[in-house]
């Protein structure tokens, strides 16, 4: 069963009775939540997801009012996993990007049986392009753009490197898009389905784009790395790969890993296998459609 | 630190080092640390002799010696700076 099955009622009513348990890639999750954004935001962006019949779930996750007299003076929500909450109390608006940052934090936080890498991922023709970024290099728009221009999803946010094969694991959750880069995938792919924007964020405006329905059935399928990719959006550039060193490219994702120094030993060899199997490069760009032709170009 | 060339360095046991190397570039893990480094072609060299056997100062210097192709007296002196860095950073230690 898909949680599009559902009509928005039940939807709100298992997320009420706090039975509903959505598999995204290799986990599940169960969600409770009486939040009507966060079952639209559900219903919209995670429709072509499956529901887990099964016992087990790796996280118990719950978005919500906060208790006490502060829920009545200003709509508040929070975070739960299990009885903790990690972050602050946001705004009531924010509640389902809340709900996607803390999907992130709880596989962030916990699949260490994963090499986790701070990098977007995507697949296409069986290779897989790594992209590490910094926040503002352009790397959600140019995920976004490449997965609704046909390559595969595996994840935005969070790259899974698979300790026993070096092969990269799919989430295909929605994509994370900020302020300027909600209008610019709107406009270049009318069709593109993005949820309910968060305004005033810590991260400025916060939109969610549903992945491609490819993306979400084929999550299974783990994908060969084949490149690393530091994009960088600057303006006026022309699209453009040139070298990246490995051993800095190491470096960076290294530092920017989730769980690297925790797996110690094999968190270096997992990530030196890596990109013993990929070459590295910088990669400029300013205008989309410059960017997909370069990236169609490198996955012929 | 004053140069010894009988004194005999190694890798400190628990520092359980590994390295690779892309394009003449070398990267080091420091499994006690959990830290990675990225040290010059000459540090490099040091480190992967060290990494094979505990070895003498005048060995290292003679090794860099012919690497560089340099004066001995000059590599004796890059290598004081060289095994400073890396006594600093724990990734060697002399031998007590």
């Amino acid at each position: 069963m898909k949680l599009g099955d559902l009509s928005l009622a039940q939807l709100r009513q298992r997320l009420a009775d706090n039975d509903l348990a959505l598999r995204t890639g290799p986990f599940v999750t169960r969600i409770q939540s009486p939040i009507l954004q966060v079952a639209e935001g559900l219903l919209r962006l995670y429709a072509e997801f499956p529901l887990d019949t099964g016992e087990f779930r790796d996280f118990h996750v719950r978005v919500g009012p906060p208790s006490g007299l502060r829920r009545w003076l200003r709509p508040q929500i929070n975070f739960w996993y299990d009885d903790h909450s990690p972050f602050k109390p946001l705004p009531a608006n924010h509640a389902f990007a809340l709900l996607e940052w803390g999907l992130n934090w709880c596989v962030a936080g916990h699949a260490h049986h994963y090499l986790m890498l701070h990098a977007a991922v995507l697949e296409k023709n069986g290779r897989a392009v790594v992209l590490p970024g910094d926040p503002g290099a352009g790397k959600s728009t140019l995920t976004a753009a490449l997965m609704l221009s046909g390559w595969r999803l595996l994840s935005d946010e969070i790259t899974l490197v698979d300790r026993d094969d070096g092969l990269l694991v799919g989430l295909a959750r929605p994509v994370s898009l900020k302020n300027a880069s909600i209008d610019i995938i709107q406009r270049a792919f009318p069709d593109a389905v993005i949820g309910a924007p968060a305004y005033d964020t810590h991260k400025g405006t916060v939109a969610h784009l549903k992945p491609s329905a490819d993306s979400v059935a084929r999550v299974g399928e783990k994908a060969r790395p084949a490149w690393v990719v530091f994009p960088r959006w600057r303006e006026g550039s022309t699209a453009r790969l040139s070298p990246h060193s490995r051993a800095d490219a190491l470096l960076h994702t290294a530092s920017h890993a989730f769980n690297y120094s925790l797996l110690g030993g094999l968190g270096f060899e997992l990530n030196a296998a890596l990109m013993d199997a990929c070459t590295c490069h910088d990669f400029e760009y300013s205008n989309l459609d410059d960017a997909l032709r370069v990236f169609a170009e490198l996955a012929a | 630190m004053t140069s010894d060339p009988a004194r005999l360095w190694r890798i400190p046991p628990e520092a359980d080092l590994r390295h690779r190397e892309w394009d003449g570039e070398h990267v080091f893990f420091h499994g006690a640390a959990g830290d990675t480094h990225r040290f010059s072609d000459a540090a490099s060299l040091i480190l992967l002799r060290l990494m094979e056997a505990p070895t003498d100062e005048s060995s290292l210097a003679s090794l860099l010696s012919e690497a560089a192709e340099t004066e001995p007296a000059e590599a004796v002196a890059a290598l004081a700076n060289i095994l400073t860095e890396l006594a600093n950073l724990e990734y060697a230690e002399p031998v007590a």
